[in-house]
């Protein structure tokens, strides 16, 4: 059967680099796949001069305008898409993309595999949950991702914690003038800064082009030298998968055997319409993936799909993140090269997790001439003075970030609210609260900064000790082995419907310290082959 | 290691500053070219678009501006300043009043004699380095790659989405540093 | 009359010292493999025996689209059941020079033979040497090479032969400098430089009345590298002429892609420096053709772009996909890397659109092909100069035949040859493979083509005993035929 506009074998909503890599592997063995996309198609060139005509440099999404009828969070202005709530709201306004490709248009490209420890955090820590899966079950999926995503690491032994039993697809880039200095001075003074392996080209690989160091890899990478999940929608269409593009999915049909019959998706005008297959991948983020499972409710799952656990919209987790700002003594002259090319690993794992959050700092390799430029404005100088705080500034700005674990609280959820969007769905509401366990870490990561920032003379050091969101999305549809505390088995398939699937970081059930990107990709071949089985097509 | 507030030598002019000399040439009455450039500049109102130029070179120490960017900050300018002609014209007499040859004296002066000036020689200087007029919502983007700010730290680092140099060319060591 | 019989002197002299050594392999040494090994990468073997990205060296069954057809090039491993294992240095020879398989089957003139054919006996030697004693044997036979009728019938190569195949060996010009023999022998034998420089004519054979003047090669066109400062290399110095075979860019000049690129990574690159010096000497003393639709020399066109200070500000922040100008097109697909101004980075690794050939030819074959294909030149040292293509294969960004077209017309007007525009057609043309020669247009003047080869048969047959005995009569000099 080949897809049409109305059936395939599998359906996949959700476009981005879970969807995109199943229905890539899927079609590519002859399956027919059908994708839905809630958004539009946007060209990576007009994204490029998006940013380049946008006022707001400093806002990621502003370069990918919502759509009216699948709008994603704005902050600048806030459109209220997400409706936040809980004493830490703030720190979940997450940022997503809904367009064809996803949310991978932007990111920094950090593709850490977990670490095994990550996977029995209960087992192995005592707090937080277990996958039901373990690291092993996935090393051959994570290479698998490395080589489709094409990811470049340091192949010169270097140990992350993860082991490996092939070397990356690519050797790692070098690193900028600033992470070497960076790394010099912290690796001499008892912490532990790796380069970190990423989804950028430090060769031409899979027909796009070797990093330029551009320094945009957020919120666009306007050459293509970054993976982003727009990659495998090309390869998957010209492997023979139909996308539909602004097909806003509100609700999974199930027949009398628990089934999922069909997807019914609305247009841009709101006229509904119908798909049917075999079986379903829900790939459309942790957060719209569980909105869809809730608004799917029928008398028998008065409270949605798959969620006899009660366990969909809850445990939200991202990775809490506070910061530091100082001038060093020296300067550095970061934005020369990819925005991120280090991480500070000290605290990844370790006994303390029973106690507090692991966790990865990292440097911000980002420009800085912009934001001197308006500081130094702002300072109301002029001429020579002007020029000589631009450049002192842009070259001596040190910024360092954090990703801090937080463990899945079902509190922490969303629910659908009684306002609705353009097309008349429910919008989210998201209640959110980070406890001690993260709170504890933090307090451990102020003092790392404050003592790197003495390392380089640090002046005007200032503290981002609020949490801020860094947009990795779990615990929404989490996995487990139990179905009456899981939404998901150890193969990302439904408890409660045999042919569903979740490719989506929803189901990651602890968020370690490390951006989930790569998890995702490798779960989802995970389900591609899993998939490919079910259809009775050979593995590779 | 040398003194981290030195600016860089001045770069050779490049082809586009060239352009734009010749059309500063013009302004002194120097010199007479024609082409689309002059056209852009003096299209409709020369005196105004002259007066402006000549105050930005002033306010940013750089003799080589671009004409027809300057045209378009003049223009955003005045969609959010209906005073911006008479208060260039009376910025550029208190330069002249006073003999004021650099924008830091000229600042000074106006700060401490006229604040209104002061805040619209400001918002001069600020289209100029950013390349955007006005901030929040209603902020006009006029240019990105030409904006001063860049120009200033183009031998260390390029506006973010244009390369530099050969891939990886990164982990050379950046100038001055 | 004296010197003619001295000539044939030297032939014969030349046909007795050949003929033992053809018959007998001498002794292998290892340095005649590491000379055949260079004499490979000179002759540019591995380009087409060897497919591309992974394929086992030496072991055939790349595609090579000709005009009638995919030609799959065959095993050259020492394999005895697919490779050319079971070849005697004479049998290799045939095939070589004169494009004879073991078999008695005619190879099609894909393969260089015409080129080839003068190729000095040590040299036949050191390359059967090395691909037999320094190449590992792949058993694998490549696929066969299918095309259509007439094209099918392998033995009208005879006739092409005897009409378009001089079978004499290179002899070194008298009163020249080593050098320029050197570089004689290193462009017309061993790079085959004239297979893709020289125009053919209807029946796909080199024209003889102008050498190097500049061919079309599928989509790609290789241009005029004759003297000629205006059409040809005649404004090159002799050290860019060396830079660019070496390293396949001059800035200021040209940048090479497609398959001059190939020529770079896989041969050119590889030569020592002495070899590309004595290539560039005589690269410059190529009879001058002119082509008169060309005003200035290709890399002498345009200017940098301004275009930057009016778009910001004008497009706005949109999902739209339709570009508002063609100097937003160019902002947003080739701006980050060529600059804003087209004119490359300062250390010219994006190079300058301004005076580059691609942009500055009559024929701008090189400028859609570029724009579609991208650039993929790997060299020695380790730089891989790699520019995405912008094709519906595009994974950065495919762009439409419209839109490539809008494109190329807005970098010709602006940095390029003024004169010259693309039309959509064009790019799709160009997408397919380029415009097919009249040869290739079988089905359609399938009649025609008949008539032709009929006619073709009788004049080759008659040429080639006319040829034969002007052979016995006259000894031709090794001097370059007239242009």
């Amino acid at each position: 059967m080949r897809a049409n506009d109305h059936s395939a074998d599998v359906i996949v909503i959700g476009s981005g680099v879970a969807g995109a890599l199943v229905a890539h592997d899927l079609s590519a063995a002859g399956i027919s796949v059908l994708m839905l996309e809630a958004g539009p198609h946007l060209e990576r060139w007009r994204i490029v001069e998006n940013y380049r005509n946008g006022a707001n440099k400093d806002d990621n999404q502003q370069p990918y305008p919502a759509s009216k009828h699948a709008p994603h969070p704005e902050y600048k202005p806030d459109n209220d898409y997400l409706i936040l709530k809980g004493p830490d709201a703030k720190a979940y306004a997450s940022q997503y993309l809904r367009v064809v490709g996803g949310t991978t248009w932007h990111w920094a490209a950090s593709c850490w595999r977990f670490l095994p420890n990550d996977f029995h955090m209960k087992q192995v820590y005592g707090v937080g949950r277990d996958w039901g899966i373990s690291y092993d079950d996935l090393e051959p999926w994570y290479y698998k991702a490395e080589l489709e995503l094409g990811v470049s690491g340091p192949n010169d032994g270097t140990d992350l914690g993860s082991p490996r039993k092939q070397n990356y697809p690519m050797d790692h880039l070098p690193l900028s003038y600033n992470d070497q200095r960076f790394s010099d001075v912290l690796n001499a003074n008892g912490f532990r800064l790796v380069s970190e392996p990423v989804a950028r080209n430090s060769r031409p690989y899979d027909e796009r082009p070797t990093c330029c160091g551009n320094n945009n890899c957020m919120p666009i990478c306007p050459i293509a030298a970054m993976y982003s999940g727009i990659v495998h929608v090309l390869k998957a269409e010209r492997a023979g998968t139909r996308l539909l593009t602004n097909a806003v999915v509100y609700r999974l049909e199930v027949d009398a055997h628990d089934n999922i019959i069909a997807a019914l998706y609305k247009d841009p005008e709101g006229n509904s319409h119908r798909v049917t297959g075999k079986y379903f991948v829900l790939a459309a983020n942790a957060l719209e993936s569980a909105k869809i499972l809730l608004m799917s409710n029928t008398d028998k799952f008065a409270n949605g799909l798959a969620n006899s656990s009660d366990q969909v919209g809850r445990n939200l987790m991202d990775h809490p993140g506070t910061g530091v700002t100082f001038l060093a003594n020296e300067p550095l002259w970061p934005g020369r090269g990819p925005m991120e090319l280090t991480s500070i690993v000290d605290h990844r794992d370790g006994d303390f997790r029973r106690e507090w959050a692991s966790k990865k700092l990292h440097l911000n390799n980002q420009s800085q001439t912009r934001k001197a430029t308006l500081k130094a404005l702002s300072m109301g100088l002029a001429g020579k003075k002007l020029d000589e705080e631009i450049r002192y500034r842009a070259s001596h700005t040190v910024n360092i970030n954090s990703f801090h674990d937080i463990l899945p609280d079902p509190d922490n959820r969303l629910v659908l609210s009684d306002q609705k969007d353009a097309l008349g769905l429910p919008r989210m509401e998201i209640t959110y609260k980070i406890g001690d366990y993260t709170k504890r870490s933090a307090e451990h990561t102020h003092e790392s900064y404050a003592k790197i920032a003495q390392l380089f003379g640090g002046t005007e050091v200032t503290f981002d000790d609020a949490f801020a969101p860094n947009n990795h999305l779990m615990g929404s549809v989490i996995m487990g082995s139990n179905p009456k505390d899981s939404v998901v088995d150890g193969d990302c398939r439904a408890h409660d419907h045999a042919n569903l699937y979740l490719a989506t970081s929803g189901v990651m059930a602890s968020a370690g310290s490390v951006n989930c990107t790569l998890t995702i990709a490798a779960l989802s071949l995970r389900i591609a082959d899993t998939l490919k089985r079910q259809l009775g097509h050979v593995t590779t | 290691m040398s003194d981290p507030h030195a600016i860089p030598p001045d770069q050779p002019a490049s082809p586009a500053r060239r352009r734009v000399l010749l059309a500063t040439s013009l302004l002194i009455g120097t010199l007479a070219v024609s082409g689309r450039l002059v056209q852009t500049v003096f299209a409709d109102t020369p005196a105004q678009d002259a007066a402006f130029l000549q105050l930005s070179q002033l306010l940013t120490g750089r003799p080589q501006l671009d004409a027809t960017i300057a045209h378009r900050f003049y223009s955003a300018l005045g969609t959010k300043n209906s005073q911006l002609d008479s208060q260039i014209q009376e910025i550029a007499g208190e330069a002249q009043t006073n003999s004021l040859t650099n924008a830091d004296e000229l600042l000074a002066a106006l700060d401490a004699n006229k604040p209104e000036l002061a805040k619209t020689a400001r918002s001069i200087v600020a289209a100029w380095y950013s390349g955007v007029v006005g901030d929040g919502p209603d902020a006009l983007v006029i240019t990105y790659a030409n904006a001063l700010m860049f120009d200033l730290v183009k031998d260390a680092t390029m506006p973010p989405s244009y390369c530099q140099a050969a891939p990886l060319y990164w982990s050379a060591k950046p100038p001055l540093a | 009359m004296t010197h003619r019989l001295v000539a044939l002197a030297r032939i014969t002299l030349c046909s007795l010292l050949l003929a033992p050594l053809l018959a007998q392999a001498a002794e292998i040494s290892t340095e005649q493999i590491k000379r055949g090994e260079y004499l490979a990468r000179a002759a540019d073997c591995i380009a087409c025996h060897t497919v591309p990205h992974g394929g086992k060296p030496f072991a055939g069954g790349y595609g090579i689209a000709s005009p009638l057809g995919t030609i799959y090039s065959s095993n050259i491993t020492p394999s005895t059941t697919a490779g050319i294992g079971s070849y005697t240095l004479q049998d290799f020879d045939n095939a070589l020079r004169k494009g004879i398989r073991k078999d008695g089957a005619h190879l099609y003139p894909a393969m260089p033979y015409t080129a080839y054919a003068r190729l000095q006996p040590e040299d036949v030697e050191a390359l059967y040497a090395y691909l037999m004693h320094g190449v590992a044997p792949v058993d694998i036979q490549p696929q066969r090479t299918r095309l259509p009728f007439p094209f099918n019938i392998r033995l009208s190569m005879a006739v092409w032969n005897s009409l378009f195949l001089d079978p004499r060996v290179f002899q070194p010009e008298q009163g020249k400098s080593d050098q320029y023999n050197r570089g004689r022998y290193l462009v017309d034998a061993l790079e085959h430089c004239s297979a893709c420089h020289t125009p053919r004519n209807m029946m796909m054979a080199e024209r003889s009345d102008a050498p190097f003047a500049g061919g079309q090669l599928g989509a790609w066109y290789a241009p005029n590298i004759t003297s000629d400062p205006v059409s040809g290399v005649g404004g090159w110095s002799q050290d860019e002429l060396v830079q660019y075979l070496k390293t396949g860019h001059v800035p200021g000049k040209a940048a090479a892609a497609g398959p001059m690129a190939e020529a770079v990574s896989d041969s050119l690159s590889h030569l020592t420096d002495a070899d590309l010096q004595a290539m560039a000497t005589y690269i410059k003393t190529l009879a001058p053709i002119r082509n008169t639709a060309e005003t200035k020399p290709a890399y002498a066109w345009g200017e940098a772009a301004h275009d930057d200070a009016t778009l910001r500000g004008t497009s706005g922040v949109t999902q739209s996909s339709h570009a508002t100008s063609p100097a937003e097109l160019f902002s947003a697909n080739c701006a980050t890397c060529h600059q804003p101004s087209g004119m490359g980075t300062a250390d010219n690794a994006y190079p300058s659109l301004t005076n580059n050939t691609a942009l500055g030819h009559a024929n701008p074959s090189n400028l859609i092909a570029v724009i579609l294909n991208g650039v993929d030149r790997p060299l020695p040292d380790g730089r891989h100069v790699f520019m995405p293509g912008f094709g519906p294969d595009s994974m950065v960004n495919p762009l439409s035949d419209a839109d490539i077209a809008a494109l190329a017309n807005y970098a010709l007007k602006q940095f390029g040859n003024q004169n010259v525009h693309v039309t959509t057609e064009d790019v799709a043309t160009s997408r397919k493979g380029g415009e097919a020669p009249l040869l290739a247009k079988v089905p359609r003047v399938l009649p025609i083509v008949l008539v032709v080869f009929a006619l073709l048969l009788i004049l080759g047959s008659w040429r080639s005993v006319r040829q034969r005995n002007l052979r016995r009569a006259v000894r031709p000099s090794p001097t370059p035929r007239a242009p």
